[in-house]
């Protein structure tokens, strides 16, 4: 592997997926330290738990893998983008059966006023925090925000993913960030922050 | 001023969250060993591109290949030769049957006029 990594580093997602096809092993180590953390990370931040977004991260990743034979190495999408589109797809089916993507905006709105939030957090955890948070926000919304401003996607590719308009994604995010802000609000003694 | 800091603090927590996620070794394992079993299966089964004989090379395989196709073009010459330079052989082999078609004028025009001069053929 590490003689191979000077040659793998300069290729590209796309390429690799095309190497991966022709039966290169090393293609998929290199992919998979890639794009596993990010899979792995959109799908804890929007289901909160971590051995269900193990298991959305390795079948989001196996569908890459299978996906790998009929890849177009300059098709319209890159396979990061493709990915956070299964794990967000793959999320919203788990959170479907689960009844927990029925919240709606006006759930939204109330959301800092809620007690279960104060259940929900755990006092010297930031990220439990942050999680709880998201919990509460609307899936689409929590999608939004966990592809924004913590896996830093921009707002096209986000529109992307989530199938949206680049305009929809904007008013997502905001509303996201303000519901967040508003639901820790409270909390930053508890978490560590200056008040 | 509150506004911001609690902005300030919001995007310090996500951006710590983008890091906070490690994959454990377990993880890796799995999703290396589905990769393996896809790529054994890819290369089991490899897309084939058409390999079969073109319309040209299946006429050649049903006349027996090029023995068969040099026997029956240099059938096809020999009779056509014996056709221009022997019309009376090929007229006494088909027992006089190209005559009673032709009204004894022979299967072909008479070549030889074309030399005439002022022949009008």
């Amino acid at each position: 592997m590490s003689d191979d990594a000077p040659t793998y580093a300069a290729l590209s997602d796309g390429a690799l997926m095309v190497l991966f096809a022709n039966g290169d092993p090393g293609a998929a180590r290199v992919l998979t330290a890639r794009l596993l953390p990010r899979a792995l990370s959109h799908a804890a931040r929007v289901l909160g738990d971590r051995a269900e977004a193990e298991d959305i991260a390795q079948e989001a990743m196996l569908r890459l893998w299978r996906a790998a034979a009929d890849w177009a190495q300059d098709g319209p999408a890159a396979p990061a983008t493709w990915l956070y589109r299964v794990v967000a797809n793959l999320c919203t089916d788990r959170l479907r059966k689960s009844g927990q993507s029925t919240l709606t905006d006006e759930a939204d709105r109330h959301s800092d006023t809620r007690p279960s939030v104060e259940a929900q957090m755990i006092a010297d955890d930031r990220m439990a925090a942050l999680d709880a948070a998201l919990a509460l926000l609307p899936e689409r919304q929590r999608q939004a925000v966990v592809l924004r401003h913590i896996e830093g996607l921009s707002n096209p590719e986000i529109a992307m993913i989530l199938d949206l308009g680049v305009e929809a994604v904007e008013s997502l995010t905001a509303r996201g960030k303000r519901a967040l802000s508003a639901a820790l609000s409270g909390k930053k003694e508890a978490l560590g922050y200056d008040s | 001023m509150t506004v911001e800091r609690d902005e300030e603090q919001l995007d310090q927590l996500l951006q710590s969250a983008r890091a906070a996620v490690t994959v454990p070794d377990t993880l890796v394992v799995r999703v290396l060993a589905d990769a393996a079993m896809v790529q054994a299966t890819m290369q089991a089964a490899p897309p084939q591109p058409r390999t079969g004989p073109g319309w040209l090379a299946e006429i050649r395989a049903a006349l027996g290949g090029w023995p068969g196709l040099s026997g029956v073009t240099l059938a096809g010459v020999a009779g056509l030769a014996l056709g221009i330079f022997a019309p009376d052989l090929v007229d006494g082999l088909s027992g006089g049957q190209i005559g009673v078609w032709t009204g004894d004028l022979g299967s072909l025009p008479e070549i030889g006029l074309l030399w005439e001069e002022g022949s009008d053929v």
